[in-house]
């Protein structure tokens, strides 16, 4: 890919600052690290993120600089990433702190993506001491694999053993969301076709002009929509 | 099996269309060229979305340019200039079909068989020509195929499990199309889903049909129906499964193709993921219930 900041947001160079902002803020929700946990992908979707942060700092700089003194881009910072990345650790670490250790040890085979090995650690689990968290691990299992449909059922079962734990939910959450037709996690949407072409189209001018072109019209016919003009 | 990942027409811009329908014209040309004209006659819009998909992510544009048509003598038709991404799409075509053709025969036990050995004389040919030059796509779908007898065997009522030869070949046909390699994992990924739509896509479509011939089908099994009219609720009940499950792979499709770098005929592109393959498969399963609302 190329290197130009505007190429890398899809702007024009003349876009004013706000156009950028808006475009800048859809690409953040779309390369989400919500979007793509237990993803294989993840780290393409980081690299994605990363991207297009760089673009968009460079673009505020370069604008700063030619438009010295205004306020553009001041007030919104570029999204961190590693900041993030660092809390989402965090809640990760709290939620296995009082599982066994094995568990630990699992979740990070799952996030190397080593699941063939991560797979054999969980089967050695006896099938009378199989709690909430074995179900949610086996499910990330199968979603990093590709297994969405058999990963939904081993997320609804960790979520019904332990409805508590806000890990399960949000994870169970964000399956049932997609499942019902929408993309993304619920919040952070991903892209839509044309940016939702129709909603929001038609302004105050457009229903008027278009009422003074349906009035010509039936004029012309011989009749008349709006008896003033 | 084949057909399902086409645009929703309605929201194509012309242009757009004009492209699309030059890209299947110039498959289409292309087929005939390198495996005989018969081949022509196997072409569909999915490898019409591969041949689309491989252009776009490519730097260099591709030409077009005015041909004759062999089905229409009178009219010339812009077309895809022959490249590498249509002899590739080529390939695939003439081989997905060459399996899915062994596929039925082993399927239908009936006079049906005879005619998939009928229509395997024509293929025959062409299959051996994409052996020589595409080994590696033989080498794919022979697996699969012997995956998906084995799955088949095991009667799994794992959607996942059923569809994974599928996902598998597609993922493998599709990861070529990029020389990157993060590319080329977000590809294999994209198709991985995809495939594995298709298959349960076609699993819906073939509902009634495998369940006359009693042929394995994974959704008949999760919800154990032996009967159209005894088992009418659990009917009702699979088929709303079928929507959700299939909503997921969708956005799971979506989200691997966000992660493409996508050069040109991005619009539609996006018209058949995100608008297209959610019609197809709302008419699909529309079509299916209403059978049963007739009972």
């Amino acid at each position: 890919m190329s290197n130009d900041p505007y190429l890398v947001l899809g702007v024009t160079r003349d876009a004013t600052m706000s156009e950028i902002k808006s475009v800048y803020r859809g690409l953040v929700k779309k390369y989400h690290p919500d979007n793509y946990a237990d993803s294989p992908l993840s780290d393409v979707a980081t690299e994605k993120m990363q991207e297009v942060n760089e673009a968009y700092d460079s673009i505020v700089s370069e604008k700063k600089t030619s438009t010295d003194g205004s306020s553009s881009g001041q007030g919104y910072g570029s999204y961190s990433s590693p900041e993030y990345n660092k809390s989402y650790g965090q809640s990760y670490g709290k939620s296995t702190a009082n599982s066994s250790s094995n568990y630990a040890y699992i979740r990070s085979l799952i996030h190397s993506n080593s699941l063939v090995k991560a797979e054999d650690e969980l089967a050695k689990v006896p099938e009378n001491i199989r709690d909430a968290e074995w179900h949610f691990l086996k499910g990330s299992l199968y979603f990093a694999r590709g297994w969405v449909d058999d990963a939904t059922g081993q997320f609804e079962t960790a979520f019904k053993m332990n409805p508590n734990n806000p890990e399960y939910r949000a994870v169970y959450n964000r399956m049932m969301y997609q499942r019902q037709g929408n993309y993304g996690s619920g919040g952070y949407g991903g892209g839509s076709y044309r940016g939702g072409r129709g909603a929001g189209g038609c302004s105050g001018c457009d229903m008027c002009s278009s009422l003074l072109c349906a009035d010509c019209c039936c004029e012309c016919m011989g009749g008349d929509l709006i008896s003033c003009c | 099996m084949f057909g399902y990942i086409q645009p929703y027409k309605p929201d194509l811009r012309i242009r757009e269309f004009d492209i699309y329908k030059s890209i299947y014209c110039g498959l289409c040309k292309d087929m005939g060229r390198i495996y005989g004209r018969i081949s022509r006659f196997f072409l569909s819009y999915d490898f019409t979305f591969l041949t689309l998909l491989s252009i776009s992510m490519t730097e260099e544009s591709r030409g077009f340019e005015k041909s004759m048509c062999s089905f229409n003598f009178m009219k010339k038709k812009t077309c895809l200039k022959s490249c590498d991404d249509l002899s590739y799409s080529a390939a695939v075509a003439i081989v997905m079909i060459d399996y899915k053709i062994k596929d039925d025969i082993l399927d239908h036990k009936n006079y049906k068989s005879y005619i998939y050995k009928f229509l395997n004389i024509f293929i025959k040919k062409s299959s051996k020509k994409v052996k020589e030059n595409h080994k590696f796509l033989d080498d794919i779908m022979g697996k699969s195929m012997d995956m998906q007898l084995y799955c088949e065997s095991q009667k799994s009522n794992s959607l996942d499990f059923s569809a994974e030869s599928t996902a598998t070949a597609m993922s493998l046909i599709m990861e070529k199309l990029s020389n990157n390699i993060s590319q080329s994992k977000v590809l294999n990924r994209f198709g991985y889903f995809l495939g594995k739509w298709v298959y349960l896509i076609d699993a819906i479509d073939d509902i009634y049909s495998d369940l006359e011939d009693k042929n394995y089908n994974p959704f008949l099994i999760k919800f154990d129906i032996c009967d159209i009219k005894k088992d009418r609720d659990n009917l009702f009940k699979l088929f709303s499964y079928a929507e959700n499950s299939l909503n997921l792979i969708i956005s799971q499709i979506i989200l691997s193709f966000e992660l493409l770098n996508i050069v040109r005929h991005k619009e539609i592109l996006d018209n058949i993921i995100y608008i297209g393959l959610k019609n197809v498969q709302k008419n699909v399963i529309k079509k299916r219930r209403l059978v049963l609302d007739v009972k």
